[in-house]
Formats: structure tokens, C-alpha cells, sequence
């Protein structure tokens, strides 16, 4: 444990845990399930509830097998900073999409990830060449190809302001 | 006669320039992302899902079929040239093919690929459609309880053929199948999990966990490992040129391969793919390993031949076909490309199950079709005319292919319903799926768990409420006792008798 540990808990830990949480709050819920009408043993919260059961055995498997796993890769340290940052970017396009529209958050989202991925040898100039031809391209695809109705600017959103 | 007749009338769908233009394009994207290293054919499809609310069913259908056909091929186009297999079934075609590519042979190894494709993506096919009508009769044999036991064999296969990740392929199988329980439950009205909000009464739809799953953490997976600008180096693909009359194989090749290798490894490729869960990457190991066994020059394996090439690609085209077969008749996807393919299906409103080739054979015969064509046409054609480009097309800048990875996958996932949050949805299955992969969990597993979880649990309570909650009746009807069996026998071989050292591999 000692090579994969970081101040005595092992990271690979981590992920069995969180589904550990995950399942005993799905099994509460499915505890609290009321039937419209009798189905005798297996009714709505049945598979839910043996669902729940095999997970934690499952787990339990998972945590026992860590003693015996060689992959050294899974016990490196992670570098979560990149991820982190595409998973903040794409949240925050998610949210500005239809505020902003379609051209204006695509725009800006592919700039941030072609940042994020380290696009080299480009000068910013070239890098906005880059974006703006994606965001074009796409919309070609979606609105003009496939008749997709892309939100463009949400000018009630804005009026709110 | 009226199934030959709509097959017929399938292959003249095709002869449409807009259902043509699909196959082609389809073809194409496939070919591309089988080549690209970490690109596959299921994040092709899976992107392709949220555009086909858009096309008509048949041009999509056609394209996916198109898409698997092609992606199946391409791994083996980097694997022969740069020892880089595009797709996880080439590895043994890189062994082989690479080992000719050192030897100045690489455009021959590629035509000896490009061959073995051709002929068992159309074996794979025609067994394809030989063989349905008769699956589709025995399907309608299966009563309730045999359709859950049938279903709880394909998810224990499934799970047991992630070899030494079994455990955690049961919790990936469990987490789909609890995800899947979010909304109206399948024989009541009542709404589950959906901690009072609406947005969870529907329940999860199918393409944003697709698009999570297979793009969204593709892309995080992807800037982790962001070492290189390129998705292959410059200096790997600066190799000598490729001829394009080197890639006919001659005949004294042929003949020394033989027949009944192409035969053996197509039969071998198609029944893997109907096995579910099993996939190219089986196929191809296991004809493989099958020539060498039965080979004349065992000796050559390892260094060049042409014998194992032929194997592996023939068994891995050939799946296809086979990997069509419980998707379409039961519902059960034989792999993860099919599996999304039944996503689209689903989207279309075409209900998988015997009954699909009396109703709507006419929307699936051009799928069929598409998979013919593409195998018998397309592959060597694309083979001559893009062949020596190749490895220049698939050399391209990981930041600009993400990039439109992210807006395909994001500005699709709302397509469907025209709202952020299936795309934050995606995001947010898309993250499970990263730290999943991330410790080795097979995401395919989740979504497998996620498609045939609300049907094993709806088969279970119907059939026990058939029976007055009697648990027996899975004993006692025939067809259930049969899977049960069956899932005993793949059990005892695959996990109880199998040798330590296979447990490792």
C-alpha cells in the first residue's frame, strides 16, 4: 500500500468508496419505494434492493483484489489539473449555451480547450483561425445540414439585465 | 421468398444517391477512426447517435452499418505501417503485419489484410442473413421466464469475458442496471430515484450516457496523456512509400493460406460475435491462435505471416455480422458498436425481437446490404485509392480532433431534446466513465448493464407474477433451464477452469 498511498489511504480506494456512498443512498431510497399495488416479493423496489446487495459484494471483491494487483499505473498519482479544467470549461459552455448562443460559446469553448489540449506552434492569431473554422464547421453541420434549430442569442436572458 | 425479396430490395435502397452518400461517408468516418490510434468505431457511432434524429432510419442504419464495417478494418492499416493498432482487434495483425512492414513488404501485409477483411466481412454477412430467419424462429420460442435467463446469461457472459477485471465489471454491470432504475418503473406507475425533481421521472436517456461514456471521458482520458501534439508522432510515420501495386497478395500467397483458413477464421469470427460481449478483439485472437495451431509454418507466426494476418482480420470482419444476430432478434447487443447501434434503433421507434423481420424488415434488409457492400467493395477500393495516404490522413493535431469531438458529442447530446441539461448529463457520465476507465473498470459492461437491465427486471416480475411468485419456474420451463445451463457451462470454463496464467493475460 505504501508505494500507492498518499498520506496513508490509497487513492484506488477512493473510487470503491464513492460507489459505496452511492449504493447505500440508492438503497435507502429503494427501501422507501411504495407499490400502487401488491406484486408479492418482487415488486418495484426488488431489483433495486438485490441490486443494491450484489454491489456491495462486488466492492467488496474489488477492495480484496487490490491486495493482489501489480498494475503499477493505478497506483501512480493522477494529474488531475488538464481534466479539471476541460470538465470546467465544458460545464461552463454548457451553461452559457443558450445565453449566449451557439457561435459565441462554441467560439469560446474551443479556444479554452485548444488552450487546454497545448495546440504548439500556433501563434493566437492562427489559434482563433483554428476556432472560428471549428465553430463555422459545426454549425454547418447541425444548422444547415441537419436543420438543427442551435440557440444563436438569448435576448430575453439578456434583457433580464 | 418475401425475406429474399426484401433483402433484394435492400441492396436496391442502396442504389438511392442520399442512402449510397451515407454508405460511403459512413464507410469513410469508420475508416478514419479505426485508423486514428484511440479513436474507435464506438466513438464513431456513438457520435453519429444524436445526428440520426435528424436522418431518416434508413440512411442511418445503413451508416452505422458502414461505420462498423470500416472501423473494424482501418486498426489494421496503422498496425501493418507504424506498429500502432488503430483498433484493439488488429493487435495480432500488427505482430504479423509489422514484421512484413521491417521487411520492405508493408503494402503486401495491408493487401493481405484488406483480403481477409473482404472475405469475412461478407461471410460474416451472408451468415447474417441466412441465418436470422432461423434465429428469429427460435427467438419466438422463449417465453418470459427463458427471455430473463437469456438475458441474465448474456450479462454474466459479458461480464466474465473481462477476464482478470471480473469484480469490476460486476460493479460496472450493477451501476448501469441502478442507473437505468432512475424514473417510471417498468410494470407500476410510480416514479423511482428521482429525489424530487421532474427532470428524473422520464429517467436517463440512452445518449447522454453514451456520449459521457464513450466521448466526453475519451476526451478527458486523452488530455491526460497529452505527450505528444500529434496523435502519431512525425517521426514514426516518416516510413518508406507504399506502391499501390504491391497491395494485390498473389496467388501462390492465397494458396498457401488456403481456403478453409479464410473459412475456418469466418465461421470462428461470426459465432464469437454472436456471443455477447465478445467482440473483435476475440475473434481475431482466437482464429489466430487457431492458424497457428493448424498452421504448416508455425515458425513464420511472430515474423511475418501472412497466414496470421488473413486469421485475424478475416475472424474480426466476420464478427460483425454474427455480433447483428442477438441485437436484432433479443435485444442482447453483441458488442459495444452494436449496442449503440440498438440505441439508434430505439431512437427510431424499431422494437428489436423476431417480430422486427415481419414488420419492418424493409428498414433493416439495407443495413444488411450495407454490410455486404461495404466488405465487398468498399474495403478494397478504399485500400487502393487511399492506402498510401494514409498513414499521412490519420497523423493530425490532437487539440483541433478533440476539440470537435467535444462539439459533435456536447451540441449532439442537445439535439435530442433541446436542452443543456442531457448535455450536462453527458458531462457529468462522461467524469463516472473517466475515473471508471481510469482504474481499469470496463465501461462497456455499464452501458451493457444500462440497455438490458430494465428488461431482465421486467421479464423477472412478469414471469414471477405469471407463476404466483413461484421462483421454479425458472427450473421448470425448459428454454430458461437451457440458459441457466448455459450460463453454468461459460462460467465453469471461463472463470472456474481457467488456467492461472490465462486469468493474468
Amino acid at each position: 500500500m505504501k508505494s500507492g498511498s498518499s498520506g496513508g489511504w490509497d487513492r484506488r480506494l477512493i473510487l470503491p468508496f464513492v460507489l459505496f456512498v452511492i449504493t447505500s443512498i440508492y438503497l435507502a431510497t429503494a427501501l422507501q419505494i411504495t407499490a400502487q399495488f401488491d406484486e408479492g416479493l418482487v415488486g418495484p423496489s426488488f431489483v433495486p434492493v438485490v441490486a443494491s446487495i450484489l454491489m456491495y459484494i462486488a466492492l467488496a471483491f474489488v477492495v480484496l483484489g487490490m491486495r493482489n494487483d501489480t498494475d503499477k499505473a493505478a497506483r501512480e498519482k493522477l494529474n488531475l489539473a488538464a481534466p479539471l479544467k476541460v470538465v470546467v470549461a465544458t460545464a461552463v459552455y454548457i451553461l452559457a449555451f443558450k445565453p449566449l448562443g451557439y457561435p459565441v460559446s462554441t467560439f469560446l469553448y474551443v479556444y479554452a480547450l485548444l488552450y487546454i489540449f497545448g495546440l504548439e506552434d500556433t501563434g493566437p492569431l492562427k489559434r482563433i483561425a483554428y476556432t472560428a473554422a471549428i465553430t463555422a464547421v459545426f454549425y454547418a453541420l447541425f444548422a444547415l445540414i441537419f436543420q438543427v434549430r442551435l440557440p444563436l442569442f438569448d435576448t430575453e436572458f439578456w434583457g433580464m439585465f | 421468398m418475401d425475406f429474399t425479396l426484401h433483402i433484394l430490395g435492400g441492396f436496391a435502397a442502396l442504389a438511392d444517391p442520399t442512402v449510397l452518400g451515407y454508405m460511403i461517408l459512413g464507410f469513410l468516418i469508420g475508416t478514419f477512426f479505426g485508423a486514428v490510434p484511440g479513436l474507435t468505431s464506438v466513438l464513431a457511432i456513438a457520435l453519429l447517435l444524436p445526428i440520426t434524429y435528424s436522418l431518416d432510419v434508413v440512411p442511418a442504419l445503413v451508416m452505422c452499418a458502414s461505420i462498423f464495417m470500416s472501423g473494424m478494418y482501418a486498426g489494421s492499416i496503422t498496425a501493418t505501417t507504424i506498429n500502432i493498432p488503430g483498433a484493439p482487434s488488429s493487435m495480432m495483425t500488427s505482430i504479423e503485419g509489422y514484421a512484413l512492414m521491417k521487411k520492405g513488404e508493408g503494402a503486401n501485409a495491408l493487401g493481405h489484410a484488406a483480403l481477409g477483411s473482404m472475405i469475412g466481412g461478407v461471410i460474416g454477412s451472408l451468415l447474417l442473413i441466412c441465418l436470422t430467419p432461423v434465429a428469429a424462429k427460435l427467438a419466438l420460442l422463449i417465453q418470459t421466464p427463458g427471455k430473463f435467463s437469456l438475458i441474465l446469461f448474456a450479462l454474466i457472459v459479458i461480464v466474465i469475458s473481462q477476464r482478470n477485471a471480473i469484480a469490476k465489471g460486476f460493479v460496472a454491470t450493477l451501476l448501469g442496471i441502478m442507473i437505468a432504475t432512475i424514473g417510471i418503473d417498468v410494470m407500476q406507475p410510480i416514479a423511482r430515484f428521482n429525489f424530487g425533481t421532474e427532470v428524473l421521472v422520464e429517467g436517463i436517456d440512452m445518449m447522454p450516457l453514451i456520449i459521457g461514456t464513450f466521448a466526453i471521458s475519451e476526451i478527458l482520458f486523452q488530455v491526460c496523456e497529452n505527450r505528444n501534439s500529434l496523435t502519431v508522432d512525425k517521426k514514426v510515420i516518416d516510413i518508406p512509400p507504399i506502391r499501390r501495386r504491391d497491395f494485390f497478395p498473389t496467388m501462390a500467397e492465397i494458396r498457401e493460406i488456403g481456403v478453409w483458413t479464410y473459412l475456418k477464421s469466418a465461421i470462428i469470427g461470426y459465432f464469437i460475435g454472436v456471443l455477447p460481449g465478445a467482440g473483435g478483439s476475440m475473434a481475431a485472437f482466437v482464429s489466430y491462435a487457431e492458424a497457428m495451431r493448424k498452421s504448416k509454418n508455425p515458425d513464420l507466426y511472430g515474423k511475418g505471416s501472412r497466414e496470421g494476418i488473413a486469421a485475424a482480420e478475416t475472424a474480426n470482419n466476420s464478427m460483425c455480422g454474427g455480433a447483428f444476430v442477438p441485437m436484432l432478434m433479443f435485444g442482447i447487443p453483441g458488442d459495444p458498436t452494436t449496442a449503440i447501434v440498438l440505441g439508434v434503433l430505439i431512437i427510431n421507434g424499431l422494437q428489436p425481437g423476431p417480430r422486427l423481420l415481419d414488420t419492418q424488415i424493409d428498414l433493416i434488409a439495407p443495413m444488411f446490404a450495407s454490410l455486404l457492400i461495404s466488405a465487398l467493395v468498399l474495403i478494397p477500393l478504399t485500400l487502393y485509392l487511399l492506402g498510401p495516404y494514409f498513414v499521412k490522413i490519420v497523423s493530425i493535431r490532437k487539440a483541433v480532433l478533440y476539440s470537435c469531438i467535444a462539439v459533435v458529442a456536447l451540441v449532439g447530446s442537445y439535439v435530442a431534446t433541446y436542452s443543456p441539461f442531457q448535455m450536462m448529463l453527458a458531462l457529468v457520465f462522461g467524469v463516472l466513465a473517466f475515473f471508471l476507465r481510469q482504474q481499469k473498470y470496463p465501461t462497456v459492461t455499464l452501458l451493457l448493464g444500462f440497455i438490458l437491465g430494465p428488461d431482465l427486471e421486467q421479464y423477472l416480475r412478469r414471469a414471477l407474477s405469471l407463476n404466483d411468485g413461484n421462483p421454479l419456474t425458472f427450473i421448470t420451463s425448459p428454454d430458461s433451464l437451457f440458459f441457466l445451463a448455459l450460463t453454468a457451462v461459460f462460467f465453469y470454463f471461463m472463470v472456474i477452469r481457467t488456467p492461472p496464467n490465462a486469468k493474468k493475460a
